[in-house]
Formats: C-alpha cells, sequence, structure tokens
C-alpha cells in the first residue's frame, strides 16, 4: 500500500481545520473529521483531494451533515462583559498613566485630587483585575480542537500566548504615554 | 455527493446509501475503508470517504451507529463503527418498509412498460 504524500495530508489538514473553523463547527467534531481523513488517506493511499474533495468543499458538506451551530451572535451576556472590559480598560490605563506621570515627574496629585503614588497603585490594581478577568474570558471562549485518539490538543496557541499579549499591550500603552509626557513637558 | 464512478444514477445512490452504509456496519464492527470495500463488493460503486464519513458522522448523531477509536494495522488507527440497539430497530423497519416500496414501484414500471405496447394495439 502506498502511503500518501505526507506534505499533502498536513496541508490538507491545515486547510480543512480552517475552512471548518470557518464554518463554526465545535471543536470536539473538528477533531474526528481530521482524524477520520487521515486515518483514511493512511489506510488506502489515496490523496486527501482525490478521497474527500477540496477542503472547503468537504467542509460543506461536514456541516451540512451536522447541522451549523449558529454564528456567533450578540447575548447580553457578551455586551455587558465586553462593556465592563472596556471601562474598566479605560480606567485602569488613565489611572495607571496619571499615576506614572506624576509619581516619575512633580508628584503633585492629579486632576483627580489623589496622591500620585495612590492613582498609580489603583491604576495597576484595575489593570491586574480587567487582564485576569480577559485571560479567563478567553479560555472560557476557548473551543480546542482535540485529536481522539491521543487525547492532544491539534494546531492550538501555547496558554502563555493571551496573558504575555494582554500585558504587553497594556505596557505598552502606558510606556508610550510615559513618553509622550516626557516629550511634551 | 455521489461519485461518478457508481454504476448507479446519483438519485438513486442519494436515497439508498444511508440505508446500506448501515446494514454494512449492522453485519459486524467496521471501519471507513471496510465499509467502502464491501459496498463495493456489493455492487453499488466506489464510494468515496468524502461521501462515507459524513453518512456515518449522521448515522452516529442520530444514535444508529456508535464509533470507537482502535489501532489500526498500521498508520494513525483506525475508527470503528457498530450498529446500536436503535441502530439495528431502524434498519430493520426501514428494510421492511424497503420492500414494499421496491414492490409498488416495481410493479408500477413493469405495468407501464408491459402495458404501452398493448395500448398501441388498441388504438391501432
Amino acid at each position: 500500500m502506498t502511503s500518501p504524500d505526507r506534505t499533502a495530508v498536513d496541508s490538507y489538514r491545515e486547510r480543512l481545520l480552517l475552512a471548518l473553523r470557518m464554518r463554526d463547527v465545535p471543536g470536539d467534531r473538528i477533531g474526528e473529521v481530521l482524524a477520520e481523513v487521515e486515518a483514511h488517506v493512511a489506510e488506502t493511499g489515496e490523496d486527501p483531494v482525490d478521497a474527500f474533495g477540496p477542503p472547503r468543499r468537504y467542509a460543506d458538506q461536514v456541516v451540512e451533515v451536522s447541522g451549523r451551530r449558529g454564528r456567533w451572535h450578540l447575548d447580553r451576556g457578551t455586551v455587558v462583559s465586553s462593556l465592563l472590559i472596556a471601562v474598566v480598560s479605560f480606567a485602569a490605563t488613565s489611572l495607571t498613566m496619571g499615576g506614572a506621570v506624576g509619581v516619575l515627574g512633580d508628584g503633585d496629585p492629579g486632576p483627580l485630587g489623589i496622591p500620585a503614588g495612590v492613582e498609580l497603585a489603583l491604576g495597576l490594581a484595575l489593570a491586574a483585575a480587567v487582564l485576569t478577568g480577559l485571560v479567563r474570558y478567553t479560555r472560557r471562549m476557548d473551543d480546542p480542537v482535540v485529536d481522539p485518539r491521543s487525547g492532544q490538543r491539534v494546531g492550538d496557541l501555547p496558554a502563555w500566548v493571551p496573558p504575555t499579549v494582554f500585558t504587553g499591550l497594556f505596557a505598552a500603552v502606558v510606556v508610550l504615554a510615559l513618553v509622550v509626557d516626557h516629550l511634551t513637558s | 455527493m455521489v461519485d461518478e464512478a457508481s454504476p448507479w444514477p446519483g438519485e438513486w445512490m442519494r436515497g439508498v446509501l444511508t440505508l446500506c452504509v448501515l446494514a454494512v456496519v449492522d453485519e459486524g464492527r467496521t471501519y471507513g475503508y471496510a465499509i467502502a470495500a464491501r459496498l463495493a463488493e456489493a455492487g453499488l460503486g466506489t464510494v468515496k470517504g468524502g461521501t462515507l464519513y459524513p453518512i456515518l458522522g449522521r448515522l452516529e448523531q442520530d444514535g444508529l451507529v456508535a464509533s470507537t477509536w482502535g489501532a489500526g494495522e498500521s498508520g494513525p488507527g483506525r475508527k470503528f463503527f457498530e450498529a446500536t440497539p436503535l441502530g439495528r430497530e431502524h434498519l430493520a423497519e426501514r428494510t421492511a418498509r424497503w420492500d414494499d416500496f421496491v414492490d409498488r414501484a416495481g410493479s408500477l414500471l413493469h405495468h407501464s412498460t408491459a402495458a404501452q405496447p398493448r395500448t398501441r394495439h388498441d388504438v391501432s
């Protein structure tokens, strides 16, 4: 039995994974479909496109059979938590920027009339809270693709990526504010 | 979607393939490639993976078959399928109705082909 070209199978798997994700197929179902394709072509030696058709068309067939899970929609919980995250992020960034500028500069209380050190501490506390919330939120929204044969997650970002990205963005905004303040004063 | 390699009209295959796949699975624990081989051996033509697995997925979703992953002879494992009690019940019921369906459609087809020459005779 001839074994199909490894790179042809890998490339097919990648394109099918993306096509199924874009059609909002649940992660566990995607894992099953990918494993079926891989096992079948390993057994028959067929080219995946010959056996299953182009990835996007096969993804359509999978959706047609298993019933589409609704396109993502805005429920009230999502709207409320997004607004909360936006408001708290804004407050955290403003307080941290104002406090940092005050502490590193003249030490005078800012427009809020509270000491710069307190303002900075409050800002950082809020930032920590919103970052923790964001990381939890992305974990909950996460719908991993799991290979049914090994139980391993397929093609996912490592767990450290979201916290690092959020923290990095926040730090970049604060540093930018300090630079702007330094250049303009 | 039914493959062009089938000797039968596509709409016939679409109508009967799901039941035939269930019948093959009911013969005993089996897997994708063996199901396709059994269908070909039965004279139904070549059924590609892209047609077969969505049918199996639908049968599983409807609780008519159950699947488990196991080791294959080589390569990355096999997905094995078995008929559930509900699947066997569904197959028996549909098979009985299928016989009735084929009888009725058959008698209509035979009746009309047999009747045609006689009609012409009557007219002339």
